[in-house]
């Protein structure tokens, strides 16, 4: 299993994908956490009643200083972040087909189940990078703003640190877990990506929409990883709440929960199919 | 095959029984009995499409069989990766990675070491070229680091399904030295190939396998002798000979390369050339005649 899990570690660090993933996401929360709402206009007691883009849009400078952190950032990781991760995940089992690697690591690994599982394991870390990119990259923003603003630039709790950067961990490895479980499915990555990409921004955002005229879309939402992931963002602070993606949903236990579940499903089917399929790759 | 020939149990590593493979409605093998004993190269012939590398697939645990059971070094197949290296079809590279990498790599999952990686890219002339992604190499140094790879662990059993694919013709004699230097000893060499050529240059036994059916099995010599009874020699004076044999009542034809084939098996032989000394017919050589790979093979597969 350590053979495995240093190969594919070996793999993963130096592809290219990851790091370009982390720059993504580091960019977003740089641009879309800070940049624009910075420029759009901040105000001592605005709110951010109005969508952005729309007259009169102004969000609490408080939002973007450093003790805020937590609350922006997290805001981005249940629709952008997640389908990156997504988009990696897909990345890292997809290509082992496209470029016909799989048959390498059926022909000479340790074993289907135990190739699988390192995979998973190394993914699942590896998105940290991501998680901790984004981070960084806000709270650099974030003390770039103070500094400008002659602002407190103190850091937020070390506690809400923590469970933020839990919490987007989490959100990105059910995204990683889920694109992986689609290329495998899919034997390739990019039509995963894109029916992975539709789900996320159409399909979970359209439903959530319907949420209140009926029930049984209701029990539906409360179920999918985008809804749970966007409870889950939701639970750091109101200020989230408008964010594309983030909600209210379903309680912080239930979202951690359901998540949790949605990896695990994520890996036993990937691991059932790769276990037991033909590989013609 | 007699009994008395046949192999040992522990002589055989490869064995297949009825192995089937259907693909919905479509046979692409059928109940193919394969042996392959150790230490030999065998060849595995066929057109594209006839089954051969669906064979290796069921062979290297890539793919499982529809019926039929088939083993591998004595246990199913895919349980003895340490022993078996194999490239099918294409050579299959992670493109951001140097060659030297990929190998590392591999040899990494077989337990193998840093020295068995540098060995292999010597041998397979990639020294020069090992830092380079492997994305960017040519068709043909990616078929040598997917030997380099097959290799890189030194497998008792090895699969090769077109080893020449993609190679310009001094690749080619280059990896037909590289198969004979690795064949002998207890390493076993399974070549899959569509090139008549290839494999009757390198292969002790082959099977030929058309449309998904094992059509061939045996040593290169019986596919090439066959089963009709003919000699060939090379005679002066042509038309003396020809007399001679029209005196014996014995058929014979031009074989378009200045000898005669003559329609008798060689029991005659003896009686044959005292009648062409008798006749003053000079006997440059005779023997059984050898058909030629396209010949035998076009011919077991009409049958």
């Amino acid at each position: 299993m350590m053979s495995a899990i240093r190969v594919e570690y070996d793999k993963l660090v130096r592809r290219p994908a990851l790091w370009w993933s982390a720059v993504a996401a580091a960019a977003m929360a740089i641009v879309f956490g800070y940049v624009i709402p910075y420029l759009v206009g901040t105000g001592d007691d605005a709110a951010p009643t109005s969508s952005p883009g729309e007259a009169g849009y102004s969000v609490p400078l408080e939002t973007l200083l450093p003790e805020q952190l937590v609350e922006n950032a997290i805001s981005g990781f249940p629709l952008f972040y997640l389908a990156l991760a997504l988009v990696l995940g897909a990345l890292t089992s997809g290509s082992e087909y496209t470029w016909r690697t799989v048959r390498s690591i059926v022909l000479w690994g340790p074993g289907r189940v135990t190739m699988l599982a390192a995979k998973s394991i190394v993914l699942i870390v590896a998105v940290v990078i991501v998680a901790v990119a984004a981070f960084a990259a806000g709270a650099a923003s974030s003390w770039v703003i103070a500094i400008i603003e002659n602002e407190s630039a103190s850091p937020p709790p070390a506690g809400e640190l923590v469970r933020g950067l839990g919490a987007a961990w989490l959100i990105l490895a059910v995204g990683a877990v889920l694109g992986l479980a689609g290329g495998v499915l899919a034997r390739s990555s990019g039509a995963v990506i894109g029916a992975g990409l539709v789900y996320l921004f159409v399909v979970e955002l359209l439903l959530r929409t319907f949420v209140e005229r009926s029930e049984v879309i209701e029990v539906m939402a409360k179920a999918l990883p985008g809804t749970n992931a966007g409870s889950l963002a939701g639970s750091f602070a109101e200020t989230t709440q408008g964010a594309p993606g983030v909600n209210d949903l379903v309680g912080t236990g239930q979202a951690v929960a359901v998540l949790l579940a949605w990896s695990a499903v994520g890996v036993a089917v990937a691991t059932a199919v790769f276990a037991r399929r033909d590989v013609h790759a | 095959m007699t009994a008395t020939d046949r192999p040992e149990v522990d002589d055989v590593a490869i064995s297949t029984s009825e192995l089937t493979r259907r693909f919905g409605d479509e046979t692409v093998v059928d109940s193919i009995d394969l042996e392959v004993r150790t230490g030999e190269l065998f060849g595995l012939l066929g057109p594209n499409g006839s089954g051969k590398s669906t064979t290796l697939r069921m062979l290297t645990g890539l793919i499982r069989p529809s019926s039929g059971h088939a083993e591998v070094l004595g246990r199913k197949p895919g349980a003895t990766p340490r022993r078996v290296g194999a490239v099918i079809e294409e050579p299959a590279v992670y493109p951001y990675l140097s060659g030297r990498k990929n190998l590392e790599l591999l040899a990494r999952l077989v337990g193998a070491g840093s020295d068995a990686v540098e060995e292999q890219l010597e041998t397979l002339g990639l020294t020069s070229a090992a830092d380079r992604p492997a994305g960017g190499y040519s068709t043909g140094m990616r078929q040598r680091l997917g030997i380099a790879a097959a290799l890189v662990h030194g497998p008792d059993l090895l699969f090769l399904d077109e080893p020449s694919a993609g190679l310009d013709p001094s690749g080619m004699v280059e990896i037909r030295e590289l198969l004979e230097q690795l064949a002998g000893g207890s390493r076993t060499i399974v070549v899959s190939s569509h090139l008549l050529t290839e494999i009757d240059q390198i292969c002790d036994r082959v099977a030929v396998i058309h449309e998904g059916r094992l059509v061939f099995q045996g040593d290169l010599d019986e596919l090439h002798r066959g089963d009709s009874e003919e000699l060939q020699a090379r005679l002066h004076p042509r038309e003396a000979a020809t007399k001679v044999l029209d005196d014996l009542d014995i058929s014979h034809r031009d074989d378009g390369d200045g000898q005669l084939v003559i329609d008798a098996g060689p029991d005659r032989t003896p009686e044959i050339v005292r009648a062409f000394v008798d006749a003053d017919v000079d006997v440059h050589e005779i023997g059984e005649r050898r058909r030629s790979l396209e010949e035998a093979y076009m011919e077991v597969t009409s049958s």
